[in-house]
């Protein structure tokens, strides 16, 4: 590198690089073609005297913010979008229904195994808000790590992206490691004292599965769509006139 | 300069023209404009290569990666049989325009 200053010109392009990379609507090849682009307009600058870190802001700024570029991008590859957009859908999916099961399994332990006392409506109660709380939280974390911490997620999200097959295998321990944390206790617990069928569980087992029933539909019918309205509106404030 | 409708309008023409001139690389593209339009054409630049592939998915034009002397790598672009009936048919709709404004201001010069 011939300057002496701390502005890396090979870092600041690939910075610019990724971030425009994330958008899923460009690919490597259309990337480049902008590279060069940069590349052949900042040694233009050069020319008239700029130094190294001027040229690269001159010419960044003249090709265009990131998000311009990416929706531009978008229109003419209109297709190009979906597959990111599915995969992010299926991770949601994922989570939502690992995190889910937990209370649900919760419910299968509570209603054998809780002390006598504890009546059907607090058991109730509590898988219903423990399954709206595995709803709410992680829409909710989510929400404030990519609203707060940009960054952080850019860089999870391309080092996902760049080791597909870490990222699968990841999941699937996920997926297995979670589904055991589930259902073992369940099983434990079954196959040492037997499911209990006396009437007082029975009962028990009724009021609870009512709550659970008016708990989980409404999640599904009432919450899930106020959560989706609320975040399309969410996602379009910024385009619209302001 | 021109008005935000005017240059999403002209956009492809001057692509399809500069081109009929012989094949170029997007950043000569945009200097050539510029340079012709003395500096009252002015793209964001990056928006250009949407552009570019939108016309060639129309088959409009056709590319290829060379290397130039410098080592660096371009993609040109150069008109196909499509480009350059598109390139007739804009060149006869701009000219109409034109025309008519000539006619136009010709006859009432002053009261613009």
């Amino acid at each position: 590198m011939e300057t002496t200053t701390r502005f890396d010109l090979n870092q600041s392009i690939r910075q610019w690089r990724d971030a425009l990379a994330q958008s899923a609507t460009m690919r490597a090849e259309e990337l480049d073609e902008l590279e060069y682009h940069l590349r052949d307009s900042m040694a233009q600058l050069r020319e008239r005297q700029l130094t190294e870190e001027e040229s690269f802001l001159v010419a960044t700024r003249r090709l265009g913010g990131g998000e311009v570029l990416t929706r531009e991008f978008a229109k003419v590859n209109p297709g190009r979008v979906w597959p990111s957009r599915l995969c992010w859908m299926l991770a949601g999916v994922f989570l939502l229904h690992l995190l889910g099961s937990v209370p649900h399994a919760g419910s299968g332990i509570l209603w054998r195994w809780a002390p006598q006392g504890i009546s059907g409506h607090w058991l109730g109660f509590f898988v219903v808000v423990t399954r709206w709380a595995a709803f709410i939280a992680p829409l909710a974390a989510f929400l404030w790590l990519t609203t707060k911490k940009p960054q952080l997620i850019a860089r999870w999200t391309t080092r996902a992206f760049h080791r597909p097959v870490m990222t699968s295998i990841s999941l699937v321990l996920l997926a297995v490691v979670g589904s055991a944390i589930v259902l073992l206790p369940s099983l434990f617990l079954s196959m040492k004292w037997g499911i209990p069928t006396s009437p007082e569980t029975v009962a028990r087992l009724r009021v609870m599965s009512i709550w659970q029933m008016i708990g989980y539909s409404t999640l599904e019918i009432v919450l899930l769509p106020i959560a989706l309205v609320w975040l399309a509106r969410r996602a379009q404030t910024p385009h619209l006139a302001k | 300069m021109l008005s935000k409708e005017l240059v999403a309008a002209s956009t492809v023409p001057l692509v399809l023209s500069v081109l009929s001139e012989g094949e170029n690389y997007g950043y000569a593209l945009i200097q050539r404009v510029r340079e012709l339009s003395g500096g009252d054409i002015e793209w964001t630049e990056g928006m250009l290569y949407p552009v570019l592939h939108w016309m060639e998915k129309q088959r409009m034009i056709e590319s290829e990666w060379q290397e130039a002397d410098s080592g660096r790598r371009r993609k040109y672009y150069r008109l196909r049989k499509e480009g350059r009936k598109a390139l007739q048919s804009e060149k006869e709709q701009w000219m109409t325009v034109h025309a008519t404004f000539t006619k136009l201001w010709k006859q009432r010069p002053a009261s613009t």
